[in-house]
C-alpha cells in the first residue's frame, strides 16, 4: 500500500533490543546475546533507543521495578519479550517485532500515554503555580511527566538529599516539572559543588545482571558508592573458558570496543576454543590502545583492568577459575571515579559472583 | 568564482557519502559477526525508518529550544564545512579565510554538542557534554596548528590557493603529521569510533541517551555528515585537491574523499574507545608539540624555497 506501510514494514527489519539480565539466568542471558548478534538486530544502551524489551528469565520484585521505569521511557513503537529459556528466545523475540508492526495496537498504546500525560497535566495546571509551559511542549508524543524520570533506569535528580520532596512547601521553591534544587556536598578536592543521588543500573550495557550502584555525584564524579544486589541469585556453574570469555565480552563493550565485544561473544558462542578464540587472542595481544585506556584502573582481585585483562586471558587457556567480586571492595574503588570510568569498572565486576559472605 | 547552485549538488553528495559510510561501516560489522554481505544486511534504510516511526520523547523539565537546536546544529555545521570546499574550478563560497571557517565550524560544535548534553536535563547526557568539552580541549589546539601548515606553505587561507599551491608536490608528502593528526581531530569532532566517548554505553549513550525518533536520526546523520566534511576538506587541503592524471577534476576530488571516508570508517571499528581524560594527555603533551614542529619545518621549508 502506501508510504505508511513501507516506512512501517522497514522499520521492523532491525529493531534495538533492551536486555534485561536476570540474576541466576546466565546461560539465558548468553542465549539471547547469541540470537541477537547472529539477527544482526541492534542493542540499546537506553530506553530512549530501544523498541523491544526482552527479559530474560523471571525478574524478582525490586528488578521488575526497573523494568517498569525502562519500560515507560521507551518511546514507542514498543514491544515486549519475555523469554525463560534459550530455545524460547528466537519465537519471543519475533512475536515482539509482530507486535512493534501491528499499526492499530501501536497507535492505542501511543493514544493512551498520551491521555495519561494529559491528565497528568490537567492536575498540574490546577496548582497555584503553573510550570513552565516551554519545558513542556504540549504537542509532542511524549511520556507523562510524572513517570517521566530524568534519566531512564530510575536516576532522579529530585531527591538529592532532600529527604523526599515535599510538594505543600513554599512553591516559588519548587523548578519546571517539579523538580527540587539539589543539595551541595564536598567533592575530592574540597569544593562545594551539587550533589546528585543517582541509581545506576542496572541495565546499562555490560552491567551485572541485577546490580545497581546508588551514588552521590559532584560534577561527574562519585564521591560515594554503595552496590545494591537486586534478587541475588546463584547462577549455574559453567566452564572457567566461556566464563573468562563471557567478562572480556562485557568489559570490551563497556570499554567502548564493540567489535572486540562481538568476537568475544563468538568465541563464546562457539564453546572457547577453536579458531574464534585464537583470532581474539592474537587481536587482545595487539590492543596496546586498549591496555594503555585501561591502565591504572582498579580491577576485581587487585592490580589494575590490565591486569584483570591478562588474568581473563590466563584462565580462557588453561580454563582455570576465575577471580571472585567483592561488592565492598568495588564499592570503595569506584569512588572518586568519573560516572563512565566508574561503569567501566562495574562493567569489570560483571560476570564474576559476588563472594558469598557479602551478598 | 563562488556557485550558489552547487550547493544542493553539494547537499546531495553528503548525503550519498554519508550513506556510503554507512553501508562500510556495516559491512565492515557483518563482517566480525560472520554474517553474509546481504543486501538487507547493508542497507540502512531500516535504521532511517524504524527512527523515522519512532516517537520523539522528552524528559521532565528539558531545555527544549537548545536541545532541538544542538541536535540538528550538527547537520548544518557539516553542511557549512562543504561550503568552502572546491569540486572542480567551483565552489559554494569562495571566502578569502576559509581555512578558518571551516575551524569555526567545527567550534561552533563545541556548543551544539554540549546543548544535545545540557538540554535532556539528564545526568548521563550532561556528563556526555563535559566529555565532549573535554575531549574538544585536546583536539582543538592540535587541529588549529594542523590547519595552519598548509595556510603556511600556501601564504593564503583560502582553500583554493591552498590548492593551486600544491601542484605536483601534494602537501601530505611535506607535512604527513599535520595530515594524521587532521584526521584525527576529524574523527574527534565527529564523536566517530575510538572518540565516541561522549555519546558511550558507558553513559548510556552519553549525549544521545535521551533522545529517540527523528533527534536521534539528526544526531546520527548528523555524525556521519561531520566525518564526510572532514574528509572531503582533507582532499584540498593535503592531497592536491582535484589533481591527478586523465579523469577530471572534481572526479578526483571525489575519489579521493572516497579514500578518506573509507579509510574513517575502519577506524572507527578497529580501536577501542579513548577515555577522553587520558586523551587529553597525547593531546597537550604529543599532538600540539608535534603540529607545532610541523608547522616549523613547513615554514623552512617555505623560507628555503623562496626565490
Amino acid at each position: 500500500m502506501g508510504l505508511t506501510d513501507r516506512l512501517a514494514r522497514a522499520a521492523v527489519r532491525r529493531p534495538h533490543v533492551l536486555l534485561v539480565p536476570v540474576p541466576g539466568q546466565r546461560t539465558l542471558r548468553w542465549g539471547a546475546e547469541d540470537a541477537l548478534d547472529q539477527l544482526g538486530w541492534g542493542r540499546a544502551t537506553s530506553p530512549a533507543e530501544a523498541d523491544v524489551l526482552l527479559s530474560c528469565g523471571d525478574p524478582g520484585r525490586d528488578l521488575a521495578e526497573h523494568i517498569e521505569v525502562a519500560w515507560e521511557g521507551m518511546p514507542g513503537p514498543r514491544a515486549r519479550a519475555f523469554a525463560t529459556t534459550t530455545d524460547e528466545v528466537g519465537a519471543a523475540l519475533h512475536a515482539a517485532v509482530r507486535e512493534l508492526a501491528d499499526l492499530p495496537s501501536q497507535r492505542h498504546d501511543a493514544r493512551t500515554r498520551t491521555a495519561a500525560r494529559l491528565s497528568a497535566a490537567d492536575q498540574r495546571d490546577a496548582a497555584p503555580e503553573p510550570p513552565d509551559e516551554q519545558a513542556m511542549p504540549p504537542d509532542e508524543n511524549t511520556m507523562s511527566p510524572d513517570e517521566a524520570e530524568p534519566d531512564h533506569d530510575g536516576m532522579d535528580l529530585a531527591d538529592a538529599g532532600m529527604g523526599g520532596m515535599d510538594h505543600s512547601m513554599d512553591m516559588d521553591m519548587e523548578l519546571p516539572g517539579g523538580l527540587v534544587m539539589a543539595d551541595r556536598v564536598e567533592d575530592r578536592d574540597g569544593l562545594r559543588l551539587e550533589g546528585l543521588n543517582l541509581s545506576l543500573g542496572p541495565l546499562l550495557p555490560g552491567w551485572p545482571a541485577g546490580l545497581r550502584l546508588d551514588v552521590l555525584l559532584s560534577g561527574d564524579v562519585l564521591t560515594r558508592a554503595d552496590v545494591v544486589r537486586l534478587d541475588p541469585r546463584p547462577e549455574p556453574a559453567a566452564p572457567g573458558a566461556l566464563l573468562a570469555l563471557d567478562a572480556l565480552a562485557m568489559l570490551l563493550e563497556a570499554a567502548g570496543w564493540s567489535e572486540g565485544a562481538l568476537r568475544a561473544r563468538r568465541a563464546r558462542a562457539a564453546g572457547g576454543a577453536g579458531p574464534a578464540t585464537d583470532d581474539l587472542l592474537r587481536r587482545l595481544r595487539r590492543a596496546r590502545l586498549l591496555r594503555w585506556s585501561l591502565r591504572g584502573l582498579p580491577a576485581p582481585g587487585g592490580g589494575d583492568l590490565v591486569d584483570h585483562l591478562d588474568r581473563l586471558v590466563a584462565v580462557m587457556r588453561d580454563d582455570a577459575q576465575l577471580p571472585e567480586a567483592d561488592d565492598a571492595d568495588l564499592a570503595h574503588d569506584v569512588v572518586g571515579l568519573d560516572l563512565g570510568t566508574a561503569a567501566l569498572v562495574v562493567a569489570a565486576h560483571a560476570p564474576l559472583q559476588p563472594a558469598p559472605a557479602r551478598v | 568564482m563562488s556557485d550558489l547552485l552547487l550547493a544542493p549538488l553539494a547537499l546531495l553528495l553528503l548525503a550519498g557519502f554519508a550513506v556510503v559510510s554507512v553501508v562500510a561501516d556495516r559491512a565492515l560489522l557483518a563482517r566480525a559477526a560472520g554474517r553474509p554481505l546481504a543486501r538487507t544486511e547493508l542497507s540502512p534504510w531500516p535504521d532511517v525508518a524504524r527512527l523515522l516511526v519512532q516517537r520523539r520523547r522528552t524528559t521532565t523539565a528539558p531545555d527544549a529550544l537548545l536541545w532541538r537546536t544542538g541536535g540538528a546544529g550538527l547537520l548544518v555545521a557539516a553542511a557549512l564545512m562543504l561550503a568552502v570546499v572546491p569540486i572542480g574550478d567551483s565552489v559554494i563560497a569562495d571566502l578569502p579565510v576559509g581555512i578558518v571557517w571551516f575551524n569555526a565550524m567545527d567550534v561552533l560544535l563545541w556548543a551544539f554538542v554540549w546543548l544535545v548534553g545540557w538540554g535532556a536535563a539528564s545526568a548521563t547526557a550532561l556528563v556526555g557534554g563535559y566529555r565532549y568539552l573535554a575531549q574538544a580541549l585536546a583536539y582543538e589546539l592540535p587541529l588549529m596548528f594542523a590547519l595552519t601548515a598548509p595556510a603556511v606553505a600556501a601564504a593564503s587561507l583560502d582553500v583554493r590557493e591552498v590548492v593551486a599551491a600544491q601542484g605536483d608536490r601534494w602537501h601530505v608528502v611535506e607535512m604527513p603529521i599535520a595530515f594524521v593528526v587532521f584526521l584525527l581531530c576529524v574523527a574527534a569532532f565527529s564523536l566517530w569510533g575510538p572518540f565516541s566517548a561522549p555519546a558511550g554505553g558507558d553513559l548510556a549513550g552519553g549525549v544521545l541517551a535521551e533522545t529517540s525518533g527523528v533527534d536521534r536520526l539528526l544526531l546520527l546523520a548528523g555524525r556521519h555528515a561531520l566525518v564526510v566534511a572532514g574528509a572531503a576538506f582533507a582532499v584540498p587541503l593535503f592531497l592536491g585537491g582535484g589533481a591527478g592524471p586523465l579523469l577530471p577534476d572534481w572526479t578526483w576530488q571525489l575519489l579521493k574523499t572516497l579514500a578518506v571516508l573509507l579509510v574513517l570508517v575502519v577506524v572507527r571499528r578497529r580501536l577501542p574507545v579513548l577515555r577522553p581524560e587520558r586523551f587529553a594527555e597525547v593531546g597537550w603533551v604529543l599532538l600540539a608539540p608535534l603540529t607545532l614542529l610541523q608547522v616549523l619545518v613547513t615554514s623552512l621549508i617555505v623560507l628555503a624555497e623562496a626565490p
